[in-house]
């Protein structure tokens, strides 16, 4: 087998006493330097997901082995979290804005005891997330930066403490498009020269494009669509992730799938495939001409290969490979 | 005659810590029925236009210039008429629908309020308060909101369907020009495309000219005819959205639309790119052209020489050295 990071096996998650299913059956394998975008609504159940790797949400059902060892709770939970870093979308809510620069990137270092001189560890992860030169920011605060600032200081902070695995919630959304690169850019560079593995959490898929390995796609709480960046993004099997698509402006001549209605409420988790009240597929009786438009109502589809790495759970693409 | 238009705008906000230009000198016309895409970075001073237009500038804030709604100067008119003008003659649809509702009051109310305080008929018929509500049913499901939801309160809503009723308040009054700063910003991808989708609808149908303020760039491509980059307090660029998109003229845009990758090409698969530094402080701008510590092409030239917008093919203006003027 290869070298896997982390590894998730039939994974749930469940809020208010077993009501609502956040996660409902997810696993996942993300091996040593590969980039794993996880993409979907609000609500889908992606952020959940990665707190669950951290073990910031306890499991109903399922595990997670992180470089082989279970995230449990309590003792081992430090030792994770070191080989787990996490940023997040708001760059300026994550830094206490009473510590220097400096304080943010030591913190993490003293929790851990990084072993080696501070200043210096400071310093180099610092220019390392292309904060250069170092000393020019070490004695700021957070309001003195601009949030592209901000985003590469976490990044440091994260990087400083030599992770496995960097978990990476809307690391861009509230960035201008400019930056956004350079923090993609950046994140990416972190791959080749550490062998960091990320999975990034975003609704944007061109995020996806520009630095994932792989592409998994959620829909309440469940991966509806997993494969390969180039076959999910160019040529997408299950009818949501092609609607999700459609309404991608950059993408011209594809004819736009506006799916009407708000993001389903995951304690009200629909019947059979849980994306049918909504998928195109039925609403224009294809799928009942084609007759399999009772089995969308009815079955529960699960994931199964396309070709090779490519799996999705629709009984449409079943019907079509039968 | 244009709907609005903005001479040689110049707005300079008063703090603490001096004068700080944020808008020099933007001249942009819309004409009846046009929609214009005003894109740029955090800080370029698209949001200040928006106020700008209807005088919604913190008090001090020094404008000169013109700003003409309907060719009538927004900044001679009497308060009287400037309320007459906010809502009737444009309207703004803001970005954050949450901090634009009131909170502890219904949706209908907010909408029928407007109604009633700025469309003179409805303010002086017998019969206004009912045809008041009627209308307000009639905007929401304009807008793909049920009219039986007007009794809901504003948290009792999800975020699109917030700025869904943000749109049906600004077309309360049936205005002329509508601005929508930011509007879909905040919202989920799909529910985006149904807020844009639902913009587009509007103004075909009312014949609505539309001011579209963003940074998201490809967002405009597909809403707006035409399309004008600003940097830095100034636009550097303009023309139709599409010729702009795709063969950008200034480095700035250039740099800009190359920020938004392009799924299935392969130029833009694993290689991000952006526009390294970040824009200059509005209160010390460099000297020369003010996007040339950012740019690619700059040459010695460009430290000294401020060019101003300039006809670089028919229908494009661009603002920089190297953009060359046809012959």
């Amino acid at each position: 087998m290869t070298d896997t990071v982390v590894s998730l096996v039939n994974v749930r998650v469940q809020f208010g006493g077993g009501r609502v299913h956040a996660v409902d059956t997810v696993s996942l394998e993300v091996g040593r330097g590969e980039v794993v975008a996880l993409v979907g609504e609000s609500g889908c159940g992606k952020t959940t997901l990665i707190r669950s790797i951290i073990g910031l949400e306890p499991l109903a059902h399922g595990s997670i082995t992180v470089e082989g060892r279970p995230v449990g709770r309590g003792r081992g939970l430090r030792a994770l979290r070191r080989r787990v870093q996490m940023i997040f979308q708001d760059p300026s809510g994550s830094l206490n804005p009473r510590h220097s620069i400096y304080e943010a990137v030591a913190e993490g270092l003293r929790i851990h005891k990084v072993k080696g001189h501070e200043p210096t560890l400071v310093a180099e992860a610092l220019a390392a997330a292309g904060l250069r030169p170092a000393e020019r920011y070490l004695r700021r605060f957070p309001h003195e930066l601009s949030g592209g600032q901000r985003q590469r200081v976490l990044i440091a902070a994260a990087m400083a403490l030599q992770p496995a695995l960097l978990l990476a919630d809307e690391p861009v959304a509230s960035l201008d498009a400019s930056i956004r690169g350079e923090i993609l850019a950046l994140m990416r560079s972190y791959v080749d020269t550490h062998g960091v593995s990320i999975i990034a959490v975003t609704h944007d898929l061109g995020l996806a494009w520009n630095i994932a390995d792989r592409v998994a796609v959620m829909y309440l709480g469940r991966i509806v669509e997993v494969g390969p960046a180039e076959d999910v993004l160019r040529a997408p099997k299950h009818p949501y992730t092609q609607a999700l698509l459609s309404v991608v402006p950059e993408i011209e001549g594809m004819e736009q799938q506006i799916l009407t209605g708000e993001t389903p409420d995951p304690s009200r988790v629909p019947s059979g495939c849980r994306f049918h009240p909504r998928c195109p597929l039925l609403a224009s009786g294809e799928a009942d001409r084609l007759g399999f438009g009772d089995r969308c109502r009815g079955v529960d589809p699960e994931l199964e290969p396309e070709v090779g790495a490519h799996q999705v759970a629709c009984h449409a693409v079943y019907a079509a490979l039968a | 005659m244009s709907v609005l238009e903005l001479r040689n705008l110049h707005v300079t906000y008063r703090t603490e810590g001096g004068l700080v230009p944020a808008v020099r000198g933007v001249n942009l016309v819309l004409e009846e029925g046009d929609t214009v895409g005003l894109a740029g970075e955090s800080g370029c001073g698209k949001s200040t236009i928006a106020a700008a237009v209807l005088r919604l500038l913190p008090r001090g804030t020094e404008v000169t210039g013109a700003v003409l709604l309907d060719g009538e100067d927004v900044y001679s008119m009497k308060p009287g008429r400037l309320r007459a003008v906010r809502w009737t003659g444009a309207a703004i649809v803001f970005q954050g629908a949450l901090h634009s509702l009131n909170p502890v009051r219904r949706v209908g109310q907010q909408i029928e309020e407007a109604i009633v305080l700025h469309s003179s008929q409805a303010a002086h018929s017998a019969h206004s308060a009912r045809s008041a509500r009627a209308r307000v049913g009639e905007l929401l499901e304009r807008v793909g909101i049920p009219a039986a939801n007007a009794d809901r309160y504003p948290h009792q809503m999800s975020g699109g369907q917030r700025q869904r009723v943000l749109i049906a308040l600004a077309l309360a009054c049936d205005p002329k020009v509508l601005i929508a700063d930011e509007p879909t910003t905040a919202l989920d991808v799909m529910v985006q495309a149904q807020v844009l989708a639902l913009l587009e609808e509007l103004q075909r149908e009312h014949g609505l000219s539309l001011l579209f303020i963003t940074h998201d760039l490809s967002v405009l491509t597909h809403t707006c005819q035409r399309l004008a980059v600003m940097y830095a307090g100034r636009i550097v660029e303009e023309g139709s959205s599409s010729e702009v998109f795709t063969h950008p003229q200034h480095p700035y845009s250039r740099a800009l639309t190359a920020a938004f990758p392009t799924i299935g090409d392969l130029a833009s698969r694993m290689n991000p790119r952006g526009l390294a530094g970040d824009p200059p402080d509005p209160s010390a701008l460099p000297a020369g052209c003010s996007f040339h510590p950012r740019c690619a092409v700059a040459t010695p030239e460009c430290t000294t020489v401020d060019i101003a917008l300039r006809q670089v093919a028919v229908g494009r203006r661009a603002a920089c050295v190297h953009v060359g003027v046809p012959a």
